[in-house]
This record gives C-alpha cells, sequence and structure tokens, in this order.
C-alpha cells in the first residue's frame, strides 16, 4: 500500500499559524502541547537577512525510532505509513519520546489532560481526548483521512503551503511533486527516512 | 555555550533541547540495578556470603520497584513484554525479574565461590545469575544507545561505561561487606580490592574515551560533552569523578598498601554509589536533542 505523505512549499508559508490552531482544535490539545509548530529560522545578515519558516510536526518516518523501542508495541506503524499511539497500552515509560530526532512526541502531564466535564466549547466532541501519562503525537488526522479528508493543518493553510496525499497513486501523488522540486527532508542523517518533505 | 532550552518547551527558534523525561529517578534506578548487579557478580566469584548475595538481589529488587513508579501507568507494567525482538526494555524487564529470582536462589542454595561443594542445581542458578548480572551491568546503557536522537547517548560506549561504572559499584560494596566480615576472608579482601582498584582504573579511562569521542564527534555530541565539563560540571567532575571514581581509588590503594580497614571500605563504598548516581544524572542531564532545521 502506498504511504500518506506531505510536502510543504516553504516558499509559500508566511508563518501565520493558522495550521498549528487548527491541530490544537482538532485534537483538543492540553495546554502547553502543540502538535505542529511553526519553527523560524534566521539566515544571513542585514540588508540580506533572510527568514524562513519551517512547519515541524511528527514526520511518519518509514524507519520510526520510536516503533522498536517501544517495550509494549503501543507505537505502530499502520499499512498506510501513519505512525500512531496505542494510548491504552501504554505503559508511560518515555523511551518514545527520547527517541524521536524530530522532538515531536509530547508527555501529557496529569494537569495537562485534567479537563472541564464536558470539554470546552471549542473542543472536538469526536475525538478521544489524550489521558494523563501517555506520548500525544501528530496523528496525520487519521481520523479524517479514514473519513476521505485531508489533516486540518492541511485544510486551515491559506497559502496552500501543506500538500498532503500518497507518495505514489491517488489523485496528487506527493513523490513526483518531491522529485520535481527537488525536496529534502529533516534530519536525514538520522536515517529514519521522514515522509514530510520540504521544497 | 549556546542558549539550551528544555525538553518540551515552546520556543519558535530552532536550537538544542536538555531532555527532561528521565532525571533523577532514572539516574537512582540505573545505580541500583547496576550496583545490586555488581555486587551480586562480585560476591559469587569472591566472597562467601549468602547475606552479600541476597543483598545484590535486595537492590535489584529496590531498583524494579522505583522502575515501576517512574512509569506513567505502572499497572501494565506486564505488557512490557510485549516487544522482546526490539525493544531493550523488554529484554531488560525479564532480565531483571528473572535475576532477582534466580539470585535469591542463589542465596538459598549458599551458591559461591567455594563451589566445590556446591549442588549441581546451585552451580546452574549461579552460572545463569552471573549471566543476567552482566547483562543488567549493560542495560541501562543499551537502552540509552537506543536512542538516535541523542548523540550523547547514541554510541556503543554506553553501555562499556554503564557496565565498567555498574561493576565498580559492586565491587565496592562486595569490598565493604568482606570488610564487615572480619579477617576470616583476609585472602578474599585483598582479591577485591585489588580488583576494584582495577576496575576504578577502567573506568576512568573509559570516562575520558567516552568524552575524547562524543568531542571528535562535533555537532551536538560535542556539545553535550560541553555541557558535561561546565554546566553539569558540579555533577560529573566533582560528584562524578573526583567523588565516584578518585576518593575510591585512593582509599582502595590505601586498603592495599596502608592496610586501612572497615571504615575505609565503608568509606569507599558510600563514595562510589554517590559518585555513580551523580555520574549516570549528568549524563542524562547532558542528553541534547538536535536542532531539527
Amino acid at each position: 500500500m502506498s504511504r500518506y505523505a506531505m510536502a510543504i512549499d516553504l516558499s509559500r508559508c508566511n508563518g501565520c499559524n493558522a495550521c498549528v490552531v487548527a491541530c490544537k482544535v482538532e485534537h483538543n490539545g492540553p495546554p502547553g502541547i502543540l502538535l505542529t509548530v511553526i519553527l523560524e529560522k534566521e539566515t544571513g545578515r542585514y540588508p540580506n537577512a533572510n527568514r524562513t519558516f519551517y512547519p515541524v510536526l511528527c514526520n511518519h518516518c518509514e524507519q520510526p525510532p520510536c516503533v522498536p523501542v517501544c517495550p509494549t508495541k503501543a507505537t505502530y506503524r499502520r499499512e498506510d505509513g501513519i505512525v500512531l499511539v496505542d494510548w491504552d497500552a501504554c505503559i508511560g515509560c518515555g523511551a518514545c519520546i527520547q527517541a524521536c530526532p524530530y522532538e515531536q512526541r509530547f508527555h501529557v502531564k496529569k494537569e495537562a489532560a485534567a479537563r472541564a466535564p464536558g470539554g470546552a466549547e471549542h473542543e472536538n466532541p469526536g475525538l478521544r481526548t489524550a489521558p494523563a501519562g501517555v506520548p500525544l503525537k501528530c496523528d496525520f488526522c487519521y481520523h479524517r483521512v479514514d473519513a476521505g479528508r485531508v489533516p486540518a493543518c492541511v485544510e486551515a493553510c491559506p497559502t496552500g503551503a501543506r500538500i498532503f496525499g500518497r507518495l505514489e497513486g491517488g489523485e496528487r501523488p506527493i513523490n513526483e511533486l518531491i522529485s520535481r522540486r527537488h525536496a529534502r527532508t529533516l534530519l536525514p542523517e538520522m536515517g529514519t527516512s521522514p515522509h514530510v518533505y520540504y521544497f | 555555550m549556546q542558549k539550551i532550552l528544555r525538553q518540551g518547551e515552546l520556543d519558535f527558534a530552532p536550537g538544542y533541547k536538555m531532555q527532561t523525561r528521565w532525571g533523577a529517578l532514572e539516574a537512582a534506578v540505573f545505580t541500583l540495578e547496576c550496583a545490586g548487579a555488581g555486587l551480586f557478580c562480585a560476591s559469587v566469584l569472591f566472597l562467601e556470603s549468602p547475606a552479600a548475595l541476597l543483598a545484590g538481589a535486595a537492590l535489584v529488587a529496590l531498583a524494579i520497584l522505583l522502575l515501576l513508579g517512574h512509569l506513567s501507568h505502572p499497572a501494565r507494567a506486564w505488557r512490557a513484554l510485549r516487544n522482546l525482538r526490539h525493544s531493550w526494555i523488554s529484554r531488560g524487564t525479564v532480565v531483571l525479574g528473572a535475576f532477582v529470582v534466580l539470585a535469591a536462589a542463589c542465596a538459598a542454595l549458599g551458591a559461591g565461590a567455594s563451589g566445590a561443594e556446591q549442588s549441581g542445581l546451585g552451580a546452574l542458578a549461579a552460572w545463569t545469575a552471573l549471566a543476567a548480572g552482566a547483562f543488567i551491568l549493560l542495560y541501562p546503557g543499551l537502552v540509552l544507545s537506543a536512542s538516535p536522537a541523542i548523540a550523547l547517548w547514541n554510541t556503543g560506549l554506553s553501555p562499556v561505561v554503564s557496565a565498567a561504572s555498574g561493576a565498580a559499584s559492586g565491587a565496592a560494596l562486595a569490598l565493604a561487606a568482606a570488610a564487615s566480615a572480619g579477617g576470616g576472608q583476609l585472602a578474599r579482601f585483598v582479591q577485591l580490592a585489588t580488583l576494584q582498584a582495577w576496575l576504578l582504573a577502567i573506568l576512568a579511562i573509559l570516562v575520558f574515551l567516552y568524552l575524547a569521542v562524543m568531542q571528535r564527534r562535533g555537532g551536538t555530541a560535542a556539545v553535550s560533552a560541553a555541557c558535561l565539563l561546565r554546566r553539569e560540571a558540579w555533577l560529573f567532575v566533582v560528584a562524578g569523578g573526583v567523588l565516584g571514581i578518585a576518593l575510591p581509588l585512593l582509599l582502595t590503594l590505601g586498603i592495599l598498601h596502608a592496610r586501612l580497614g572497615f571504615d575505609a571500605a565503608l568509606l569507599a563504598a558510600a563514595a562510589r554509589l554517590a559518585g555513580d548516581f551523580a555520574l549516570r544524572y549528568a549524563l542524562l542531564r547532558a542528553g541534547l536533542f538536535s536542532p531539527p532545521v
């Protein structure tokens, strides 16, 4: 089965953080945890300074280091390449958090998981809220993808910087875009073969 | 030195991040399980003391209890046996449990160095427990080295340093146990003191080698090595190096050459345990994630 991937056009991202907010709302994100953030990197010196916005999220790697270290197999990769966590099987040892080179797994603390009864008004009632003591990460909005939609961050991006699809096949195969635009991945030296590409 | 953020801290400028998920509790677990396994191995090979064997098992059992406290969901701890094929934590869970049972059995059967008159079952239990003990000495380093994200840990030297540090702690405890037994075990006492001195010297060389390799590797590993020598200097250099290696080595040499007695062995063991903890805690605290962009 062809894997899901995301390609991010850095020339289009203007750092508006709409994707960050959309993700937070979609996942009922606990306080202090953002499953996608936009890093700002400055290069050059005045008057030739430049700022690039890098949206970062779980890379849903082909060789995810978080999967083999999990002693309970709570972290697993689906056939379509989406890396997920079974919260009911997780013992909260933290090994996966330490193994992720992109630092895209977040431990849900007790105080962060505590919610008002019924949740806040803006929360997504259709999605289970992360319990305390488990790792939380970007799940490529698998619940939306399974229903034929795109992840919330892709839908919310006003500039169309985030492109989601299957690497091969489908309506918009990502691999063509990746090779045409010479896309690269973050920390390729880690040997994780990420499925989030930047060009 | 560059600005270093804490793990999970929100900042929109890419930079190094210090891991904070594993800290003093995990360092204590690693110290206790290695010291317990080291004490057991040294006792089986050099002492005739069921109490020392039992103390080794008790230290590892205490480490297991603390380990359960480190988990967010300890009631599900049995699930840690599910990934023996890939996870060092899974393998360690099996070996830690088996070690406690085997070591307690050895203590009950009186298995030890004298060995000639011990039963076949006792010998089998002793050798199996020795193998498990050797694995436990390596185990913290194996867990750390399996984390590709943290360059300081992701090296084959991690298990070696862990084993050397644990073996030195175990030998120090065994030496204190031999000293408390009095003059009846003088030959064993001298053997253990000699072993302890060699183990401490090897540990010192390994720690220097580890630092040198990290500095030569460059990038995040070199920044971590600089952290060990500057930000964590009190823990790593003063507590880990001076208190945990130099002082016990001096005391052990004093025991061998100046006939220092029980008090020196006890002090060396206490300093060694504190230094072992400090060394492991410093290595955890200096674990840094590389900037993603």
